[in-house]
């Protein structure tokens, strides 16, 4: 069993609105949060260890900011993310 | 003792997984705390003071706020699966391998035994109980040990949610209760009915090492577990599939008989063969305590018995609704013992627990 299959197992999940695609939506909702919260929790990560360092995290955005290829890098993440919580349409 | 026993089949998740799995922490602590208790507050004065669960139930139904938070509750459940999930199946192979070889060769003197020809009963066997993904009774090849790993796994998480873990165990209580209504009582064999994944069975083996310790449950991929999680413990447990009600052991053959939060996932009459089939296995002087969650419907207000049916249509608890209202002091008696209930608070956590317990 994949995870892909538990996901199968749970698709019988029974309907609390009038409409399915309401019901996926709340779905998605969550798990949008839920990526989010593992971006948090990064970030969270990144910071205790700049600041040991003592590294300045505002100077770094700022470079990130402005170097093109690092909008590249971080477009591609967010359409990584994007298909984690949205999945297929089906 | 640990609350939650530290053995290899507990599989380590990444950062991202472990985060997911906090996520989820965080979401059912805030839905359960939080907003549950919100919701009370918007329905009517006039549907409150019925006190009538079956109308404010209905009332409930229909509220768009209730419906979110349904909505919501029920995904937080099914995450929590899938976020427990992902570092299992990563390593499912080694999980099934170390199975193979406890079950090939035992090395703390515990032992399983399958019944193939085991019937089940269908309310549990066809319901995926607390939502888990293929339920209690998945079982898909010789070795399959996945309906136990996600049990664990997915109760780890489930138990925080709810303020229970991290502090004691429901063995640990059972056996200090026991310790201090019965000092003179030393157990040297021990039965747990209905021992799901062997969470509750491992402390009795530990902390009675002189004491035969026995478990049984109906679903062989718990059971395959259970042993493989006794045997990477450490300690000695023999494993039995087989009916609480019809366990095959011979009649006063034990000195203490146990169940952990198990009557509240049985019917009526389940309840009732596990309270005669206990009476009938032990010793004279022997002790049955049966434990389980303090869900007492005579307790309750109308709202919080209204309120609670949620876990019984959405949480898939196919036997809530009975257990909130059965006499489990009465089975007890009618199986032959003079039973009595004490509510015990857990040691450094905000659970009670119920024990039903009694001596032959």
């Amino acid at each position: 069993m994949t995870n892909k299959e538990i996901e199968k197992l749970l698709s019988e999940s029974p309907g609390f609105s009038d409409s399915p695609e309401v019901d996926n939506l709340y779905d998605m909702f969550l798990r949008m949060l839920q990526e989010i919260a593992v971006l948090q929790e990064e970030l969270y990560t990144l910071k205790v260890g700049l600041e040991k360092k003592g590294i300045d995290l505002e100077e770094i955005k700022q470079a990130i900011n402005e170097d093109e290829s690092h909008a590249k890098d971080l477009i591609e993440q967010h359409k990584e993310m994007l298909s984690r919580v949205i999945k297929d349409l089906k | 003792m640990p609350r939650n026993e530290e053995h290899n089949l507990v599989q380590k998740p990444t950062f991202a997984e472990a985060s997911r799995q906090r996520f989820v922490l965080a979401l059912k602590q805030d839905l359960g705390r939080r907003l549950r208790g919100q919701i009370r507050e918007l329905v009517p004065d006039e549907i409150i003071d019925s006190e009538n669960p079956e109308l404010i139930e209905q009332h409930l139904e229909q509220m768009p706020e209730r419906k979110i938070w349904g909505r919501l509750s029920r995904s937080a459940q099914e995450l929590m699966w899938l976020s427990v999930g992902e570092p299992i199946m990563r390593n499912e192979n080694e999980i099934t391998e170390s199975c193979r070889a406890s079950m090939q060769s035992p090395k703390s003197g515990g032992s399983l035994q399958l019944n193939e020809n085991l019937s089940f009963p269908k309310e549990i066997s066809e319901t995926d109980v607390h939502v888990q993904p293929g339920g209690y009774f998945l079982n898909r090849h010789e070795n399959d040990v996945l309906a136990g790993a996600l049990y664990e796994a997915g109760g780890a998480i489930y138990s925080q949610g709810q303020s229970i873990a991290g502090n004691e165990s429901k063995g640990e209580l059972a056996i200090r209760f026991l310790s201090e209504k019965a000092p003179d009582h030393e157990p040297l064999k021990i039965l747990d009915m209905a021992c799901s994944a062997g969470a509750s069975s491992t402390p009795y083996a530990r902390l009675f090492p002189d004491a035969e310790v026995h478990a049984i449950d109906i679903a062989p991929g718990l059971l395959r577990y259970a042993h493989t999680r006794a045997e990477a413990l450490g300690v000695a447990v023999h494993f039995k599939q087989c009916d609480v009600g019809d366990t095959g052991f011979e009649e006063g053959s034990f000195d203490l008989v146990i169940s952990h939060n198990a009557m509240h996932e049985m019917s009526e009459e389940t309840v009732q063969s596990m309270m005669t089939e206990s009476h009938r296995l032990l010793k004279e002087g022997g002790i049955a305590l049966h434990q389980d969650v303090p869900l007492r419907n005579s307790e309750l207000n109308a709202y919080q018995q209204a309120d609670y049916l949620w876990d019984y249509r959405y949480n898939n608890e196919p036997f809530w609704k009975i257990y909130a209202n059965l006499d489990v002091i009465a089975l007890m008696n009618n199986a032959g013992f003079e039973a009595r209930c004490d509510r015990v608070a857990q040691l450094g956590g905000s659970m009670n627990w119920d024990l039903f317990w009694a001596y032959k």
